[in-house]
């Protein structure tokens, strides 16, 4: 129950972040991912189960502020948790540069998934210049971010296991 | 096959399921704007005035630092509009004669006003799409205010776009530079129809597509480009752009080039919704 809680503020405050201040601010070009951060940290850290659901929550909260589809946002972000979980269960966490590779590799999923369901089905063929100015930007801008907040999330998650440790011997 | 004895469900499958939940809601609000607005009412209520917290929070912090780093622009900037206001106060008192006399030929001939002054509605923007893919934008106004879907809504005089989903407090607007927006056009003077199409390639040079314009058309670069009367989502008569860099297209039928909105889009920060809806004549569903 804690750890939902938890959870669930992570997501709304990244969510309120990225959206109310990050994006609406006109200092930055690209807007850096957060929630995907959170969704494939969770994922990779927690498994497959608590990934897809937590993607399911952000994809769920875009869909419903900024999509013009329910479910659009939300079926993407779920499988990100899906697949980062996958990955999860066949390497350690603490694995060398393992955030980073996660972040690159979601983020190009992410992207990739809206350009062939948003844009090339209306016949915007040129990935290339999609690439140069949307995505690459968003995933070098979510790439610093990883490097700083994936290190936040696994402690965050070392201090809930602690705690769900300690509750659970008071109960024995 | 074999039944296996446990009943266990496994991460494969609550994907599988998910997936097919998610696809069924892309689904449903494709084919129904309602059942999207359902989905939305619930969450939007709890968490606008969360994100109208942290949007004020966020132009107190962020607003100081940028009219520091933009400073420079605004003072050039300042210089041009004033050179441009004294040109076009010039031009107003001119057109305000001629719409004088304009509504006494109207009078005469008892045609009504065919361009009324809409009713509007100011909003603030407190969110913005974060993927920078689509630039949809959110309000502080919904249909508590009397905002409907599909109302138009425009800033600095500029069509921005279209309500696509309203709650009870927020409205959300798909922007006329968002990708996979189409708006019925036409010249301001020549009443020659054309469409104004939004693409992300090019509005990284502020500019939008303009197409489909008879090759003999008299619109020409700097036109005033407005909705058309026959648009079916838009009201006729409001300011898109200007147009620029006209050529004859390869089939040698049409013309096409780039439009300048007039709206800022980069530096939105309120608009106004017009509360009028445009009748198509088709019944209500």
């Amino acid at each position: 129950m804690r750890r939902f809680f938890v959870y669930l503020g992570v997501v709304l405050l990244a969510f309120l972040l990225q959206n109310n201040i990050f994006a609406v601010s006109n200092l930055i070009d690209a807007t850096p991912n957060l929630l995907l951060i959170i969704t494939f940290s969770f994922g990779f850290i927690r498994g497959q189960k608590e990934g897809m659901f937590i993607g399911l929550f952000c994809g769920l909260l875009m869909d419903v502020c900024f999509g013009e589809l329910v479910g659009y946002y939300a079926l993407i972000y779920m499988l990100i948790g899906f697949v980062t979980g996958t990955i999860g269960q066949l390497f350690y966490a603490e694995f060398l540069n393992m955030p980073l590779l996660l972040c690159v590799l979601s983020d190009f999923m992410y992207n990739l998934y809206i350009y062939v369901f948003g844009f090339m089905v209306h016949g915007r063929m040129s990935l290339s210049v999609y690439f140069a100015h949307v995505i690459l930007p968003e995933v070098v801008y979510t790439s610093v971010l990883t490097l700083f907040l994936y290190k936040v999330f696994f402690r965050l998650n070392e201090k809930l296991e602690e705690l769900e440790k300690r509750s659970a011997k008071r109960f024995v | 096959m074999k039944k296996k004895p446990a009943p266990e469900i496994r991460p494969k499958h609550i994907m599988f399921l998910l997936a097919a939940i998610c696809i069924l809601l892309i689904i449903m609000s494709a084919m129904n704007t309602n059942t999207n607005n359902f989905l939305r009412a619930g969450f939007n209520n709890t968490l606008m005035p969360m994100q109208k917290g942290f949007n004020i929070v966020g132009n107190g912090i962020f607003g100081r630092v940028e009219r520091l780093v933009h400073l420079h622009d605004v003072e050039s900037e300042n210089e041009r509009l004033k050179e441009q206001v004294a040109e076009l106060t010039e031009q107003n008192t001119r057109y305000q004669l001629r719409l004088s006399e304009l509504t006494t030929y109207q009078n005469l001939l008892s045609l009504s006003d065919q361009y009324p002054e809409y009713e509007k509605v100011g909003a603030h923007i407190i969110g913005k799409n974060s993927d920078n893919w689509f630039k949809t934008i959110q309000v502080d106004k919904g249909s508590r205010d009397g905002i409907a879907v599909d109302m138009n809504v425009i800033a600095n005089g500029g069509l921005v776009g279209i309500v696509t989903s309203v709650t009870d407090t927020t409205a959300t607007i798909s922007t006329i530079i968002n990708d996979n927006r189409n708006v019925g056009a036409m010249g301001l003077t020549s009443k020659a129809s054309c469409i104004v199409t939004g693409d992300l390639t090019l509005y990284e040079n502020g500019l939008l597509e303009l197409s489909k314009i008879a090759k003999d058309d008299a619109i020409s670069n700097d036109d005033k480009i407005v909705t058309s009367n026959t648009s079916d989502l838009y009201l006729p008569g409001i300011l898109i752009g200007y147009a620029k860099d006209l050529t004859v297209d390869s089939n040698n039928l049409t013309k096409s080039g780039y439009l300048v909105p007039a709206a800022d889009f980069s530096h939105l920060d309120t608009v106004l919704i017009l509360t009028t809806i445009k009748e198509t004549g088709e019944p209500e569903s």
